[in-house]
This record gives structure tokens, C-alpha cells and sequence, in this order.
């Protein structure tokens, strides 16, 4: 082992792990993060070593939080406030992100800054859920912080995104004659505004409020804002993630005890799908209609777009993932970067250790808002 | 019934309890102040009309149990005989549906559903 070791010269792969817990024991943060980075470009596909670096930002970031969270209730400092809201999105600490933004908006509602933070929350929220409640208040966040930043271009733009997804030309065309006068010369800005012009077909009357409805209702979007802004990198689907998300659900699907994974993003699309499907297992059930899809999908599907509503109404926070178990075996649906993953064992399959398997496979895509 | 949900809610510190049938329709339920009976039944009604409707379709039998985890909590849901038994639990209770209390209390209530009247 020693003559290996020093034949390689710690750089192997279980060396470059090793070496990053020493530093994560020690407290050595910054340098195990480098450590982890270093490691990643070498190792692309190594998820203990993705895992470690986690394990890393996460305890930095409790590090941090205690000194934080003291100026924030001591002083109510702003810069407080968003270097912790900051810390609690990188840690994945859904619930503790909104509280606090919300008491930010409610102790410095004269600034743009809580504003824009919660909009682009309830934003973030609308585009995973369809629902009319949080596009309402991501509105209502973003006019707020564009009325208190009147040259302020990234409210605006957020605010086309939702007004062009939802169909509310009228609003749109108000929001790009804004874009167009806080930056019409720029050259990456100028097609985003003769894109939404060229969309929007403005009706006499508009209610967004009733537009929202009608999106959360037929649980669609109107239009895709992918098209032109960057919405798109932000799910699950987004290429670079994509492609390291079904190297995983392969690996995963390799493995005896797993049977099929498939990938939901936020518009209940099918985006990936390893390994074998059950829909050929048996015919549907007397009464049912028959689907294209196999059970783990259609399972899946439910979860994304219903039972995850479900779930934050009954003010439980932020979905996680849901197990279901029966005669076929267990199938474990987790939550991933605003759509979700889910994975079917095969009967007798320990459903946590199956969860734990899947969230391994989803690190580093997962939970990602910006 | 409520008095198999009201023991295990208190057993297990929940924050409520519920049996529902096979459609979802809510029977019995022991629910605490913090928690709201008709969100709770609809996430019930939701799981077992959605979820059982894509197993159908895809020729799968019924499931037995479900757990949806989240942030703050969990909603546990196990089959009982011809009712579900459905459980709603805070963010530092660790139990599943394989906990010793529930599936007792899954057995108890599937005893007292096959007894009362149809």
C-alpha cells in the first residue's frame, strides 16, 4: 500500500477523499474545498468525493451561521442578514432561508434588496409548483423592489419572465419598455426585448391574477421563458446536470436490488429514463385506463405535481421525498432541483437505504436556486 | 377508532392522526391545534387517488404503505385492512411506517373496521 501510495503521490482517488476529511476534521475548510475542487476535475464522476465536499460547505456554513445569525439579531445588519440567506440556499436549509428573508423584508421593507430576494424565492417556487399563491407573491416582491429601485434591471426581468410565462402580454409589454429604457443598447438585452415584443399579443382586458389561476389550474405554463432567459439551467434537465444525473440513475440501476430510475422535471416531463420499465409487468387493473408510462414514472409524476403542493400547504416546508411500498416492490420519489428523481426496488429493498442511494446520485444537482 | 388514534398520537407526540377509506374520504380523525384536518385529508385523498389510479394504469397492485417526507415533517399512510390509517408527524420524530406503534395501531383499527357496520 505504502509503495503505492507514494507511487501515486496521494493523488489517487480514495487518497484525494481521505485527504479532504483530514481537512474537514480539522476544520481546515477552504483548504479541503480546494482539495474536493482539485479532486473533481480529475475524478468528474466521483460522488463520495462530491459527497465530502458537501459535508464541507455544510459545516463551514454552520461555522459562519452562529456569528451571523448574533449580528442579525443584535443589529439587524443587512449585510447580516443576506451573507446568512446566502448560507442557508447553499446548505439546502429551505425553510430557514425563507423565515429569514421574510423577517429581512419585515425589518428593512424600504430596501430592494429583501425585496428582490423573496421574489426571486416565490419566483423560484412558482416555476416548480405552478402555483397562482406564490407567482402572486413574486410579483408583488419584484414591483416592490422595482418601484424602490427604479433603474434596477433584474426585478424587471424577472418580472417578464413570470408575465411571459403566464401570458400577461399587457404587463409584459410594460416590463420591456422598461428593460429596453434601464438597457436597450445592450447587445444581450436588446434580442431578450424584441423577443418579448414579438410574443406578446396584449388582450383589451388582463387580470394576472386570473392568468395565474389558469396556470395553476391546467398545470401548465402558457409559454416556456427558457426560450430567452436562463431559466432553463435551473432544472434538472439543464444539460451539464442532465448528463451527470443519468451517469448516476445508470450506475444506481446497475445495482441488483434496483430496478428502473427515472427523471420528472418541473413541467412533469419524462427527461430521464434508465433501466427497465414495468409498464410490461402486467396489464392494468380492471377499470383503469390503460397508460404509456410505467408505474414508477406515472408515481413519480403525482408526486411532482401534486403531492409536493400537498406537502408545503400542510406547511410541512420543503418536500424531501416520499416512499411507497406494496406488493411490487419500493419506489422512493425525491426532490431534485425544483422536478424530482425517483428509483424502484425491488421487493424486500430497505426503502432508506434506497433513499439515501438516490440522494447520493442526485448530490450536486439537487436544490439548486440560482 | 378515535381512541386508537387519540393513543397513538399521544404515544408518538404527532401531530395528528386519521383514518380515511379507500377513497380517501376522512372517517375518524384526532388532529392537534396546530394542524389542519382538511389539508391533511386531501394530502390522503391525494395519495391514495393519484398515486393508486398510476399503479392501476401501469397493472401494479395497490401499495401498503407511503411516507412523504418533508422539512418539517412527515404524513405516514398504511393500509389497515379495508381503511388507511394516516399519520402526520413534526420535523424530530423519527418513525416510519414500519414503527412498532403505528402497525399496531394499523392492526387495531383494521380489527374495529372489519367489526362496525358496513
Amino acid at each position: 500500500m505504502g509503495f503505492f501510495a507514494d507511487l501515486l503521490g496521494g493523488r489517487s482517488l480514495d487518497a484525494v477523499i481521505e485527504r479532504a476529511r483530514r481537512q474537514l476534521a480539522s476544520g481546515e475548510f477552504d483548504d479541503g474545498l480546494a482539495t474536493v475542487a482539485k479532486g473533481l476535475e480529475k475524478y468528474p464522476d466521483a460522488i463520495v468525493l462530491r459527497d465530502v465536499g458537501q459535508s464541507i460547505r455544510r459545516a463551514k456554513a454552520r461555522a459562519g451561521m452562529s456569528t451571523l445569525l448574533g449580528r442579525v439579531e443584535s443589529e439587524s445588519d443587512p449585510e447580516a442578514f443576506e451573507q446568512l440567506i446566502a448560507l442557508y440556499r447553499e446548505t439546502g436549509m429551505v425553510a430557514e432561508m425563507v423565515r429569514l428573508t421574510d423577517r429581512y423584508v419585515a425589518e428593512h421593507s424600504d430596501r430592494e434588496q429583501p425585496h428582490l430576494l423573496r421574489g426571486e424565492m416565490a419566483l423560484e417556487d412558482f416555476f416548480a409548483d405552478l402555483r397562482a399563491r406564490d407567482g402572486r407573491l413574486a410579483i408583488d416582491h419584484l414591483l416592490k423592489a422595482g418601484a424602490l429601485h427604479p433603474d434596477s434591471l433584474k426585478p424587471r426581468l424577472q418580472l417578464a419572465e413570470i408575465y411571459f410565462a403566464i401570458g400577461a402580454d399587457r404587463a409584459l409589454l410594460g416590463q420591456a419598455a422598461a428593460i429596453e429604457r434601464l438597457a436597450g443598447e445592450d447587445e444581450v438585452v436588446r434580442p431578450v426585448v424584441a423577443a418579448l415584443r414579438e410574443a406578446a399579443k396584449p388582450a383589451a382586458a388582463e387580470s394576472v391574477d386570473a392568468l395565474l389561476a389558469k396556470v395553476e389550474v391546467s398545470g401548465a405554463m402558457l409559454r416556456d421563458p427558457s426560450t430567452w432567459s436562463s431559466r432553463k439551467r435551473r432544472g434538472v434537465a439543464g444539460e451539464a446536470d442532465g448528463a451527470r444525473l443519468t451517469r448516476n440513475l445508470e450506475r444506481l440501476v446497475r445495482d441488483e436490488d434496483v430496478v428502473e430510475a427515472v427523471v420528472i422535471d418541473r413541467g412533469g416531463a419524462a427527461v430521464v429514463s434508465v433501466g427497465e420499465s414495468t409498464l410490461d409487468a402486467a396489464a392494468p387493473a380492471e377499470g383503469a385506463a390503460p397508460s404509456d408510462e410505467s408505474g414508477l414514472a406515472g408515481v413519480a409524476r403525482v408526486v411532482a405535481r401534486t403531492i409536493k403542493v400537498s406537502a408545503r400547504e400542510l406547511e410541512m416546508g420543503s418536500f424531501r421525498r416520499c416512499v411507497v411500498e406494496g406488493p411490487f416492490g419500493v419506489m422512493v420519489v425525491a426532490d431534485a432541483a425544483g422536478g424530482v428523481v425517483a428509483a424502484k426496488g425491488r421487493r424486500g429493498t430497505d426503502p432508506h437505504r434506497l433513499a439515501e442511494r438516490l440522494a447520493v446520485a442526485v448530490e450536486g444537482v439537487r436544490g439548486r436556486r440560482s | 377508532m378515535k381512541r386508537i388514534l387519540a393513543s397513538l398520537v399521544e404515544t408518538l407526540g404527532a401531530r395528528g392522526g386519521m383514518v380515511v377509506s379507500r377513497d380517501g374520504l376522512p372517517i375518524a380523525s384526532v388532529v392537534g391545534k396546530d394542524a389542519q384536518v382538511d389539508r391533511l385529508a386531501a394530502m390522503g385523498a391525494a395519495i391514495l387517488s393519484d398515486v393508486k389510479r398510476s399503479l392501476d394504469a401501469a397493472g401494479m397492485a395497490d401499495f401498503t404503505q407511503c411516507e412523504v417526507a418533508a422539512e418539517q415533517g412527515k404524513v405516514i399512510l398504511v393500509a389497515a385492512g379495508p381503511v388507511y390509517l394516516l399519520v402526520l408527524t413534526g420535523p424530530r420524530i423519527e418513525i416510519g411506517p414500519g414503527s412498532v406503534e403505528i402497525r399496531s395501531a394499523a392492526r387495531q383499527i383494521e380489527k374495529a373496521a372489519q367489526l362496525s357496520p358496513a
